[in-house]
């Protein structure tokens, strides 16, 4: 969808799912800010679904940390969506170089079973990673309805929160919808 | 890859609990259908295809439109397909599909993951005499539809003459935003 459609058509009464993919969190934030994600978080609350990959994981996080430390690539700010309400922090694994498959790798992905109850999921899986974050002290933020999908199984160049828990993947609940937002690209 | 079905398995499970339906299929990609033209008039159809003319070439007898992204060959209901054309432009066909002047999906391209949809041909079918029916688009009726534009045109002050006087539908498309021109 362009962000105009976003913005200005009709989407929210009949969708069932809006993904945001992977690319750069801060075109999103250039076109989307202010009534973009006014609709975005409008229609999530009042019951739609949001999944973010990657990009689409920073961007859904109340606050985007990024490269931090590199001048050239560092991205370091608040985000309006919050569907997360911490920080997704990144890389996750160092090497990213946009627009190409440099920093790209098969990250180790560990499942947590409890968070599907009675869904069945695989234990682990190998999922491609280019440049995705960790969403930092995840299960610090239970009470407010998130839930880690899947965590990194390898250590994490970034530090990932206090517990030492390394969230890949997480489910937020957002009013009566709910996101999920990705660091790896399961998709 | 076997570490293929558990990442899908994966994401089943995430879109579950996001409290979508996840279908059963093992082959997710469903085949493109043709797009179908008609109008409640089914003259106003007839003007579309007119319009278009101009901007068609004709290769071996048939036609074809060469939009930006997308090329479409152009039929008319009821009128026999040509087989070569479809063939030529189809990824995988498999052996045992029907000849199929009314069947309304092109095969599955079900062994080949990376299908360029933009490459394949689609068929974009003007009825000019009558509007699709249910062999033709099973999932959508279009006796319903013009009957209920109809009746909504009949209410006073709608003022909804014309809306929806001329649709197409597809029932599998690749993108709309590409298909159809968003300045128009």
């Amino acid at each position: 969808m362009t962000d105009s459609a976003i913005i200005k058509e009709p989407w929210t009464a009949s969708c069932a799912l809006l993904v945001f993919p992977g690319g750069a969190d801060l075109g999103y934030c250039r076109s989307l800010n202010g009534k973009g994600n006014d609709r975005i978080s409008q229609y999530v609350r009042r019951g739609g679904a949001y999944l973010g990959f990657c990009a689409g994981g920073y961007y859904g996080s109340q606050k985007c940390e990024f490269e931090v430390g590199d001048k050239k690539m560092e991205v370091i700010g608040r985000r309006e969506l919050a569907f997360f309400p911490g920080i997704c922090r990144g890389c996750a694994f160092k090497g990213f170089v946009y627009q190409s498959e440099a920093g790209a790798r098969a990250a180790e992905i560990l499942i947590e079973k409890e968070s599907f109850g009675a869904l069945e999921t695989p234990e682990s899986f190998k999922s491609y990673y280019n440049g995705g974050g960790v969403f930092v002290d995840a299960a610090k933020y239970k009470a407010q309805g998130v839930e880690i999908l899947a965590s990194y199984a390898e250590k994490t160049d970034v530090d990932g929160g206090e517990d030492g828990k390394q969230a890949a993947v997480v489910y937020c609940k957002v009013g009566d919808g709910c996101a999920i937002l990705t660091g790896p690209h399961p998709e | 890859m076997s570490d293929d079905k558990l990442r899908i398995d994966f994401l089943k499970a995430c879109l579950s609990k996001l409290g979508l339906l996840v279908s059963k299929e093992v082959n997710l990609i469903p085949s493109l259908s043709a797009l179908h033209i008609s109008s409640l008039h089914n003259i106003e159809a007839s003007q579309v295809f007119k319009d278009l003319k101009e901007d068609m070439t004709t290769e071996d007898g048939d036609d074809f439109l060469k939009a930006e992204n997308d090329t479409f060959l152009i039929e008319k209901q009821d009128v026999q397909l040509s087989l070569t054309s479809l063939a030529s432009s189809l990824p995988a066909i498999s052996s045992d599909r029907e000849g199929g002047a009314t069947a309304d999906q092109l095969a599955s391209g079900v062994g080949d993951k990376n299908i360029d949809y933009n490459k394949i041909v689609k068929r974009l079918i003007f009825h000019e005499s009558r509007w699709p029916g249910s062999m033709e688009t099973p999932h959508f009726n279009h006796d319903l539809f013009y009957s209920n534009l109809v009746e909504y045109q009949d209410e006073s002050g709608s003022g909804a003459e014309e809306f929806g006087k001329v649709i197409m539908y597809g029932e599998v498309l690749t993108s709309t935003n590409t298909i159809l021109e968003k300045y128009v």
